[in-house]
């Protein structure tokens, strides 16, 4: 059945998966799909920040070129869902504060729509500033404007005043404010107490498609989807996998991404004697992502700080087990069923607290794990029904309904009900 | 099809040889102009399609030609002149040095961004004759790129010619089929 004519929706967001960054924003993506039922028309508004440092003149000789450019350059695309993608970079110079980058991006956007306002009623945007800021700024006098924050880094926006000073602003005139988890909300909530019972949940969608065909049987490839760097903890994953694959030389571990510590883990598997049994996949789009977990026996997510963690749902809803650190988000999203689904470790700097945790699960596997239970349960948090279903109360709430937009907890994410 | 995709600020390398190659197979020609080589090493282009530096077609440039022999060839010459003999070794690795640490500098840091600001927009008769023909669509890749491809647009207004499109990158050109952005040109997302 189609949806009423008024029910159009932007989504304005600085994350979206491109050829350049393949994993880049599915979690946008993701949710354009999971509310593709409560929208009629929706527009996806994909402002990315170019950053690039260059000097003055050079600056000032893009910014000439750049909105007669941006004028000439702009059409639509079609994105998931039959929603509409109108890509918008912006050149911002590097070294700006957060605020200013919003500021651009908001700027960018007026130019790419010839100064006249989105045309939705509803307009969600992603991440505070460079999204939220940017929807407030183009939305129409009349437009209900969402914001959800999903950043990791929102502590240095918060760190810079104009940044803050910003966000405050975002957080009074948005007609919903939602953080993706705890680890998002209690950073908002400590900043801007003043707005902490304005703050929301809203969880990211995840696809329960169908799971693997032959269930794990034992836990022998290891495998880590997400970027290589400090905070995910991939330094610390090497050495345990190494410690533990001193045991039993059947372990292999795959690792799916890129970053600036991809050559420094290579070079230290050959140190550690395991650089045959290391797989470095590099950047991969999320199809082959979802083949590569269902092809593996483990998940492991060793992260030092996570405000949602996709890849962990993700791989239970593919039926793969999960090892994942205490690090904000997988907490939350496995609260209940941490044991059903894998385990949790604490975020030490101690190979020896993943090698443990591996120990742990791979003496109870298969029998004290329980992964179609806990599918069931997240795809209840997070499957694309439970999502669209909070999305659209939020953005058509029934007549009457005043509460779910002035009061945040009817999108309260699963573990937290 | 003739597509031109300006990569001179070579950061969006992944996206400018996967985009080149779906132009390729897409039956059309794909011209990629970059700055210079370097950057792009650990980058595999098909082989069909045609990858230029800007930086080649520069030199012929005076101001360039000037740079390149006081930065270069001169400095070249005077540590020949000076290493004869015992001190062959010892001036070949100060002239290497003096590259390494001032004359690439000098030449990235000075050098370029001077005449570059310059000739962003004013740069298309090197690119011009360089690249004979015109193009249906101009792909810009980067922030450094967009002066260039403003020039380029200038060009075809002034000598009428028609306007080529252009987009920020092939996959929202316009020319997809209907379906997802990425998926309409071949790459599932």
């Amino acid at each position: 059945m189609a949806a009423p004519d008024d029910r159009d929706v932007a989504v304005v967001t600085p994350w979206y998966p491109t050829r350049q960054v393949p994993f880049g924003g599915a979690f946008v993506q993701a949710m354009v799909e999971a509310t593709s039922s409560a929208w009629r028309r929706a527009t996806v508004y994909h402002v990315d920040r170019w950053s690039a440092g260059v000097s003055a003149p050079q600056h000032e000789a893009i910014m000439r070129a750049y909105p007669g450019l941006l004028t000439r350059a702009l059409g639509e695309s079609r994105t998931v869902a039959g929603a509409a993608l109108r890509y918008v970079p912006v050149p911002v110079c590097s070294g700006v504060s957060y605020a200013e980058a919003a500021r651009q991006q908001a700027e960018a956007l007026r130019t790419a729509l010839g100064g006249t306002p989105i045309d939705a009623p509803v307009v969600h945007a992603h991440v505070g500033l460079s999204g939220g800021w940017t929807a407030l700024e183009n939305a129409r006098p009349d437009a209900r404007v969402f914001v959800t924050e999903h950043a990791t880094f929102l502590p240095s926006v918060l760190a810079q005043p104009d940044s803050r000073a910003m966000y405050d602003e975002v957080i009074s005139r948005a007609t919903g404010f939602f953080a993706v988890g705890e680890a998002v909300r209690s950073v908002l909530a400590e900043a801007f107490p003043h707005h902490a019972g304005r703050i929301g949940f809203m969880p990211n969608a995840i696809s329960f498609g169908a799971p693997r065909e032959q269930p794990v049987t034992a836990l022998r490839r290891w495998l880590y989807v997400g970027s290589l760097n400090e905070r995910k903890g991939v330094g610390l994953l090497l050495e345990a996998f190494a410690r533990c694959r001193a045991e039993d030389q059947s372990l292999s571990l795959t690792f799916v991404g890129e970053g600036r510590l991809h050559a420094s883990l290579a070079t230290r598997a050959a140190q550690l004697g395991v650089a045959d049994s290391v797989t470095f996949v590099g950047s991969v789009l999320p199809d082959r992502a979802l083949r590569l977990i269902r092809e593996h026996d483990l998940l492991i997510h060793p992260s030092r700080l996570e405000t949602f963690g996709m890849t962990i749902v993700e791989a239970v809803a593919a039926g793969t087990p999960v090892l994942a650190t205490r690090c904000g988000g997988p907490e939350e999203t496995l609260a209940g069923i941490e044991d059903a689904a894998g385990g949790l470790i604490d975020v030490t700097d101690d190979p020896d607290t993943i090698a443990a945790g591996y120990r742990r699960l791979r003496d109870r596997f298969p029998h004290q794990v329980d992964l179609s239970y806990a599918r069931s349960v997240l795809e209840e948090r997070y499957g694309y029904d439970a999502v669209g279903r909070a999305h659209a109360r939020a953005w058509f709430p029934p007549p009457g309904d005043v509460a779910s937009t002035t009061q945040p907890s009817f999108a309260v994410a699963g573990p937290l009900e | 099809m003739q597509v031109l995709f300006l990569a001179l600020g070579a950061s969006r390398t992944r996206t400018a040889a996967e985009e080149s190659a779906q132009v390729v197979a897409d039956g059309g020609q794909a011209v990629v102009l970059i700055d210079q080589r370097k950057p792009w090493q650990r980058v595999t282009f098909d082989p069909a399609v045609r990858v230029v530096e800007l930086s080649r077609l520069e030199s012929g440039r005076l101001p360039v030609r000037i740079e390149q022999l006081l930065l270069y060839r001169a400095p070249r010459r005077l540590f020949r002149v000076v290493g004869r003999g015992g001190l062959r070794d010892r001036m070949g690795r100060l002239s290497g040095a003096y590259e390494a640490r001032f004359a690439d500098r000098v030449h990235r840091r000075l050098a370029v961004p001077l005449y570059r600001s310059g000739w962003g927009e004013g740069s298309h008769p090197v690119i011009r004759q360089g690249l004979p023909g015109t193009f249906d669509l101009i792909v810009v890749l980067d922030p450094i790129s967009m002066p260039y491809a403003a020039g380029l647009l200038a060009d075809y207004e002034a000598r009428g010619i028609a306007l080529p499109r252009v987009a920020f990158g092939l996959d929202y050109a316009g020319t997809a089929a209907p379906g997802d952005a990425q998926g309409a040109l071949g790459v599932g997302t």
